[in-house]
This record gives C-alpha cells, structure tokens and sequence, in this order.
C-alpha cells in the first residue's frame, strides 16, 4: 500500500479530509442563483407552493 | 479459481442456491413486465416520470449503492485494519451520498428539466469538456458495471460453488431481461424489492448476532487478539479510508446513476440523506461480523468469507441461504442501476444528440433495450478472465473519478469558474494520478488517487481565480426532453402527459 508509519496514513488521510473541507468551502460560498428566477428548493417542496398559492 | 479457495467455500446445497436465483430471476422479470405499461413518455422511459416518492426513492438509492463491497468489503477490512477499517469503507459510501443530497436541490433548480450528467458538462462547460467526460464517465461505468460482474462470479463461486462464468452470465442476464423490460421505472421498482431485502436482512440477523455476543465483548475480544484493531493509530487504513472517500465522492458525482435519481426523484435531499445514512449502517454492521468472528473464533480462511460465515455460525439452518439473498440482491441492484445509467447516457447523449434527435418512442424503447443487452454482453466478455482484482479494478477508476469531483461542486455553486480550467484540471488530475500509479510504484494507487483530487482542485481553483467567467445560469435551461416544455416556475415537472 505504500505506507508503512502511522504518520504518514495521517498525512493522506488529512489531506482527503480537507479536500472534503475544500467542497464544503464551495458549498458554502455559492453563488446566487435567485436572480434569474430560480431558487433551490427540492422541486416537491416548489411544487406544494404553487399548488398552494 | 483455486481448489484450496473451492474447498474453503461455505457448503451450501447448490440447488437451494440455483432455486434462489431463479425465483429472484422470476420475480423481478414479473415486476417489469407489470410495469411495462407505465411506461409512456420518454420521460417516463429515461426518468421514471420524474415522480418518485420518499420510500422508493430512498431505497433505490440505497439499493443501488450498496454492492458486495459494502457487505463482504467491510467485514473484510475490519478483519484486516479493525475499527478504522469500518470507518473506511463507511467514508467510502456515506460522505458522498450526504453531499449527493445537499447538490440535489441546485442541480434540481439550475435544472429543472435535466436529463443526464453529460447535459450538465454541454451547457455548464463546453464542448470540449462534454466530449472529453463522455467517454471517461461511460469507462467509469463499464469499469464499475465490470468489478460487480467480477465480484458476482467470485462472490457466488466462492462462497456458493457456483462456478465463475455461471455466476456472471446468470448474474448480467437476469438484470439484461428486467431492465430491458421496463427500463428506469423496472430498476426502481426492483430497488426497493433488493434494498429492503439487503436492509431488513442485515440489520436484523446482525442486530440478532450482537445480542448473543455483546457488543463490549466483541471490543474486547478484538483487543485482546490485536490492539492495533481498536485503534486508530494504523497508518495504511488511514490512508485506505481517505483514498476511499475520494474514490466514493467522485463516483458519485460523476456518474449518471445519481444524476437521473436526482431527477426522477421528488424530494432528493431527504432521500439521498437517509440512502446515506442507511448505507453507512449496513458497512457499519457488516464490519462488526469480523469482530465477531474473532469473538466466537471462526476459523476464515479467505477474508471475504467473514460475513457469511458468521450467518452461518449463529444461523446454521439459514444463514447461508441469507447471505445468498443479501449478497444476490445487493449484487443485482447494482449491476441494474448502473446498466439503465450508461444506456440512458447512449440514448440521450450519443444517439440523441448526434445521430437522431427526435426519435419515436416506440424506436428508443428499443433501442434502449439493444444497448442494455449489448452493454451487458461486452461486460461478460470483459470479465471472462478475471482482469486485475476487484478492489484494485475500482480503486484503478477511483484516479479518473478524483479528477471530476471540483468540476462538478465548483461548477454548480460557482459561475466563475470556467470551461478551460474544468478541462485542464480534469486533464492534469488524470495525467498526475495515472503517473504516480504507472510511473512511479504500483503501490501508491490508493495515493494516486488523492493525489488526481488535489491536482484537480488546485488547477480548477487557479483558472476561477485567475480568468474568471460570469456563467449565466439560465443556459442550463436548455436541457429537456422534446415532449416537455420549458419550466417557467421554480422547477415543477412540466412534461406534456
């Protein structure tokens, strides 16, 4: 496998976690999407609004 | 397949094996041929209507994730790697099922009337990143689609002494007939059937197998034959269970089978939340078979043998015949789903958009049907000498779908980022992953993987920083089937019915 110390498993396994951390980076940073009349909610929850409305 | 390998197979009666398999075989068939005639628009046929509820959803989510990895993997890591073992292959399947579900909404309202993964890599990117993604998501496929043949013919060969071509060619040729029937609706409907199965098994014989065992006492049994299994200080299950998220994230977001559930399914968020959960549960108690069986000391002569020897042990007049309903049924869900997703990327993304795009229904039905069956028939030829091991096989791929993962996130939350940087990224993150994998040692695979993610995301980053774009979201509105009409709202269905 290529790694033989525990030091170096941590080294990798950090790195997939903030790549993970990365991601949420993105996630959390959108950019709006609401300005050309879209929003995002599950598509049943929009579709109960307007069924309500 | 070796006689010492034969020998050590559980002893099952064989015919109780071929009797299970047939009635699964007539089972699902019947289910599709039922559902046959549901099936009336194209949306219907590729999207199952667009209208799938909570429970089915969830199921064949669930059910289309959970592979013999998930059951015979985990037990077979805990075995080997302890505690961080289970939470390896738990971080293999589950993140990327969570982040599945937070994308679902966006891709649902920056989508509203998507088809296919490759209708987001055409409007969202360009041509060059929707040529250059096809084939590497259909070689993902076909790559999965062949480490589950694989795994079927070992799983049933060796556990079951079915031997190895039998057990693929049944395997391929019982999911050929039912999703050739009904297609997206027939691989839904048999989701549920093959993940309530799997659920239902699992969590209660194992929550059985614990309650004669004591959870304690398995710690401590796991301990006392090696400390190391109830630590975390264990570098190489580390590193396993960080290549194996990125593996697991990446596969998820590239691959059409998720994609077309984000769509057929009503609400996605919650659904793919709870398949996530769900899932991480069934590696959870799958892993805990290995401490088990050191618990009542089993002899296991081959890793992957340990879950359903222990069925055996605490279940000795049914418990091979569940490990062979668990084992099938998760098998089958699998290979079905990912079949329908690679034919419904043919359809829509080759045979749509470049030879015929307003084909008649009756003519995609078909077809849809003829390139079920050829896929399934080249998947079996591929097979047939056993290329590389499964692990290795799934992990090899796991390069190509690191590459994908900052593509897709930046490209859905962020419309600065650009088509050359997504091309590049994706280019570099193969070309350094394949590099350290073929170049330097064959033994850095599970690094080569994490490596193509950083590469990716570090180019993607740099081109969005540097030449920033403004995307006009709108543009992925094109996406949509001939016989629906532009949304107008905020992402209802709008098919003509």
């Amino acid at each position: 496998m290529g790694v033989d110390t525990f030091g170096d498993g941590l080294i990798w396994g950090g790195l997939s976690l903030l790549l993970v951390v990365a991601i949420l980076w993105v996630i959390l940073t959108p950019d709006r999407i609401d300005d050309v009349g879209l929003d995002s909610t599950d598509r049943a929850s929009s579709a109960r609004s307007s069924d309500t409305s | 397949m070796s006689a010492s390998i034969l020998a050590a197979a559980i002893q099952v009666n064989k015919t109780e094996a071929w009797v299970t398999i047939g009635l699964f075989f007539v089972l699902w068939v019947v289910v599709g041929a039922v559902l046959k005639r549901f099936v009336i628009t194209e949306e219907d046929q590729l999207l199952a209507g667009r209208n799938v509820g909570d429970a089915l959803g969830i199921m064949t989510v669930m059910a289309a994730w959970i592979t013999t990895g998930t059951i015979l993997g985990t037990s077979e890591m805990a075995w080997g790697f302890g505690i961080v073992g289970i939470i390896a292959i738990m971080l293999a399947g589950g993140p990327s099922m969570l982040l599945m579900g937070i994308f679902a909404p966006r891709i649902q309202a920056l989508m509203p009337n998507g088809r296919t993964i490759g209708d987001f890599f055409r409007l969202r990117f360009d041509k060059k990143n929707y040529y250059l993604f096809l084939p590497m998501t259909v070689i993902w496929d076909i790559g999965f689609l062949m480490s589950l043949a694989l795994g079927a013919g070992i799983v049933l060969e060796t556990l079951f002494n079915i031997p190895y071509h039998q057990g693929v060619i049944v395997t391929i040729g019982v999911c050929i007939v039912y999703v050739a029937l009904a297609q997206m609706v027939s691989v839904i409907a048999n989701d549920w059937i093959q993940g309530m199965l799997v659920m239902l098994l699992v969590v209660v014989a194992m929550s059985y197998v614990m309650a004669k065992t004591g959870i304690s006492n398995l710690f401590d049994a796991a301990k006392a034959k090696d400390s190391a299994l109830v630590s975390f200080k264990n570098g190489p299950a580390l590193l396993a269970a960080g290549a194996l998220m990125m593996y697991g994230i990446g596969s998820v977001f590239m691959d059409n089978t998720w994609w077309s559930r984000v769509w057929a399914i009503r609400r996605p968020r919650r659904t793919f939340v709870i398949a996530g959960l769900g899932w991480m549960t069934i590696a959870l108690l799958s892993g805990l078979s290995a401490f088990v069986a050191i618990y009542r000391h089993i002899e296991i002569s081959q890793p992957n043998q340990v879950f359903p020897k222990v069925m055996l042990e605490f279940l000795p007049t049914g418990g091979a015949l569940i490990a062979l309903l668990v084992m099938y049924a998760a098998i089958a869900s699998s290979v079905a789903a990912i079949l329908w997703a690679v034919t419904s990327l043919v359809l829509v993304d080759g045979y749509k958009q470049f030879v015929n795009p307003n084909p008649s229904k009756r003519r995609l039905t078909t077809l849809g049907a003829v390139i079920t069956v050829v896929l399934g028939i080249a998947v079996v030829g591929l097979v047939w000498n056993k290329p590389l091991t499964v692990q290795t096989l799934l992990v090899l791929f796991g390069i190509v779908t690191g590459a994908y993962i900052f593509p897709v996130t930046m490209g859905l939350y962020w419309r600065r980022t650009n088509e050359m940087g997504a091309f590049l990224g994706v280019a570099a993150a193969v070309a350094v992953g394949a590099f350290v994998y073929y170049g330097l040692d064959r033994a850095y695979l599970y690094q080569a993987v994490i490596l193509s993610a950083v590469v990716g995301f570090v180019v993607i980053l740099a081109f969005t920083l540097v030449r920033p774009r403004e995307f006009d979201w709108r543009a992925l509105r094109e996406s949509r089937f001939e016989d629906e009409v532009p949304s107008a709202g905020a992402g209802e269905p709008v098919a003509r019915r």
